[in-house]
């Protein structure tokens, strides 16, 4: 039996755990030494997860849908390990078909319905609020995400990661600025925190959920956070194509690390959209400049 | 397992509070939203009333100033203030040149103070975190001078009827204008913030409107009806302490949105910058105190501009050197009939900066509300009269 895959789905799970982890801590540490506090320790959101995951009560609301309440954090984690198995790392991945491409905006789409659904399943009013909030973002987002990401699928004429991967390098700023702006309503950074905006509905689509369903929604959180940012230097960034396939993993995950300062950057120096400024920004503006990238790219 | 029932109106009811993120203190809202558009919007007072003005009528001249403190942990000393003037017009006292210029000086840091953790608040509301931490920053300047001149960030404890407890020294007044410089920093940095930052643009301009005419039907006072063209602060009107001898401007700006009324109070910080500058710098010499003579019985209404209004006290005095009457009106108290015209045909995101707009201070201005057979009722003038 081969156990190639079995081995680089290890290894890129566990580099997903680690570094979404390591990710998000230095998002918080950054953010707070940004507005001059002195910020978490690098590891809380590793601290949350555990808490949440393995200590807290899990409580279901009686006027929640409990089954549907109980799956949807399953949906979301589940469709995010997914989306990490698809992503290559060093330029290999778990399950290298042909179409992953597709497969990736699928499960990213999917973990987002995962959210609605929980939410809508809460009966409160805020995750109510939340739910349509997230579905209008998920209107408006998944347009440009798509279209952003198929200009790197278009440029190399493949709908393999792999191939975009190992392809010569081609310049796509349209694109890539489309899917930062993009990366930042998917991740719920400011100022797209609209869903789960806390000054207005309480955190919105979590506001029921507790304990170890929460946890899942935070860990599934960090492992988004951890595939948008590869998944950006595996589309947009060169990488020596004669590099072995550690140096490649390590330099990936470096520049993905880059792309994290440039979120929490853009997150501190921002207010927070209403629901129908971001939906018309999204709609109007970063659908626009993917569709240009496609443009140019065909030209 | 679903059952499908035909609804005409999706409409879903929000409560906001009296506990919620987004609210400092106790204040119920119920908002009737469709999708993001607020229908209707209801609000209840009451939750933190702390018989204040029963304790009043308990206690000496004296010990009233350090009550009155505790009415606003914010405005301390505006409506200590207030209540001294008010027992000092009684007793006919003379009030020292020197005490009456720093009284205008701790007013107007206090001013400072409240207007930068407004920005702050303000920032939190539209999501802009490091808005917050910026002013805060920026906050702690004026805390530091407070210190240094009172020893105390608040309820200074200062006010006296006869003048103030205790003359400030030199060095800490010096203290005080050097941190003043920071201020003036601060302030032409908001000032760009909120008229410049093209997301807090989004969020404030047009935002919460209130026009002229819904200002003064709704008797808006201090800087939110300032932001709406009603040229009204008592520091000009009614001029007490200092204010007569310094040159100041009133700050009034026409537009009446959320973005105006920030701009309102930015601008007043500069302004209150200029008082404080003035101030220190023709301080008279002479003692801070003067003894008033017997408190005769009598009854007095005295106004103080405090940062989020007029802040107005109705003094009675009675017989053995007790207090017979004192009824605070927070600004506030005035100014929360203007949030209905505010919130009409509001998004539901905007809610927490139209309310954060005009800056509220509910537990100041918290009554006793009636309740009977578990409902509040409302008491006519009629049965107040019988009651009496």
């Amino acid at each position: 039996m081969n156990y190639y895959p079995v081995l680089v789905a290890f290894a890129a799970l566990s580099a997903a755990f680690g570094f979404g982890f390591f990710y998000a801590g230095v998002d918080r540490k950054l953010f707070a030494r940004m507005q001059n506090r002195r910020g978490p320790p690098i590891l809380q959101p590793l601290y949350d997860a555990l808490k949440l995951l393995f200590a807290k009560e899990t409580l279901v609301p009686e006027s929640a849908s409990s089954v549907l309440f109980v799956l949807a954090p399953y949906i979301t984690f589940a469709s995010l390990v997914t989306a990490v198995l698809l992503l290559p790392l060093g330029g290999v991945s778990a399950f290298p078909i042909t179409g992953d491409v597709i497969v990736l905006i699928y499960v990213i789409v999917l973990s987002a319905v995962g959210i609605v659904l929980g939410a809508s399943a809460s009966g409160s009013p805020f995750a109510a609020v939340g739910a349509s909030r997230e579905i209008t973002l998920l209107i408006a987002v998944k347009l440009p995400l798509a279209l952003a990401v198929l200009t790197a699928a278009v440029a190399v004429n493949s709908f393999s990661l792999t191939a975009i991967y190992d392809a010569p390098f081609m310049l796509l700023p349209f694109g890539a600025a489309a899917f930062f702006l993009v990366a930042l309503a998917e991740l719920g950074k400011t100022p797209f925190d609209i869903a789960e905006a806390e000054q207005e509905i309480a955190e919105g689509v979590y506001t029921e959920y507790s304990g170890r369903l929460l946890g899942l929604f935070k860990v599934s959180e960090v492992l988004k956070f951890y595939v948008l940012s590869n998944l950006f230097v595996v589309l947009f960034v060169p990488l020596p194509a004669a590099w072995g396939l550690v140096e490649k993993a390590v330099l990936q995950l470096v520049l993905a690390f880059l792309f994290v300062i440039v979120i929490t950057l853009a997150r501190a120096v921002t207010a927070r959209y209403r629901i129908e400024q971001a939906a018309r920004f999204y709609l109007y503006f970063v659908a626009l400049l993917a569709l240009a990238q496609m443009i140019l790219v065909y030209l | 397992m679903f059952e499908l029932t035909e609804q005409k109106e999706y409409r879903v009811k929000i409560p906001i509070g009296p506990a919620h993120p987004a609210l400092e203190e106790p204040v119920r809202f119920i908002l009737e939203v469709e999708g993001e558009n607020v229908v209707t919007a209801d609000f209840k007072l009451g939750f933190a009333h702390r018989g204040i003005e029963k304790l009043a009528e308990k206690r000496d001249y004296t010990q009233t100033i350090y009550l009155m403190e505790r009415v606003c942990g914010i405005c301390s000393q505006c409506h200590s203030s207030a209540y001294t003037l008010g027992v000092e017009a009684i007793a006919k006292a003379e009030i020292p040149e020197r005490a009456e210029y720093l009284r205008v000086v701790l007013a107007e840091l206090e001013r400072i103070h409240s207007h930068l953790l407004w920005a702050g608040i303000a920032g939190e509301e539209i999501g802009f975190n490091t808005l917050m931490m910026y002013s805060w920053k920026q906050r702690e300047f004026v805390m530091e001078a407070l210190e240094r001149l009172t020893g105390n960030r608040v309820n200074y404890s200062q006010n006296a009827i006869g003048g103030l407890r205790n003359d400030f020294r030199k060095e800490d007044l010096d203290f005080t204008l050097k941190q003043m410089d920071k201020i003036q920093e601060a302030v032409d940095y908001l000032v760009k913030v909120f008229t410049k930052d093209p997301l807090v643009h989004e969020r404030a301009v047009g935002v919460g409107m209130l026009t002229n005419a819904d200002a003064v039907k709704s008797c808006a006072i201090g800087p939110t009806g300032r932001a709406s063209g009603v040229a009204t602060d008592a520091r000009k009107d009614d001029p007490y302490m200092a204010y007569d001898k310094l040159d100041w401007d009133m700050i009034v700006v026409k537009e009446g949105d959320v973005a105006a009324r920030a701009a309102a109070r930015v601008l007043e910080v500069g302004e209150s910058v200029k008082i404080i500058r003035q101030a220190i710098k023709e301080l008279p010499d002479g003692p801070v105190f003067k003894q008033p003579g017997a408190i005769p019985a009598g009854e007095t209404i005295s106004r103080v501009e405090a940062p989020r209004g007029e802040d107005a006290h109705y003094v009675k005095t009675g017989n053995g050197n007790k207090v017979f009457r004192e009824r605070p009106r927070a600004p506030t108290e005035a100014n929360f009939h203007a949030i209905p015209y505010m919130l009409k045909d509001a998004k539901l995101a905007d809610v927490p900066i139209i309310v954060a707009s005009i800056d509220p201070c509910m537990s100041c201005c918290d009554r006793v509300a009636v309740i009977e057979n578990g409902r509040q009722r409302i008491v006519t003038a009629k049965e107040m009269r019988k009651m009496k």
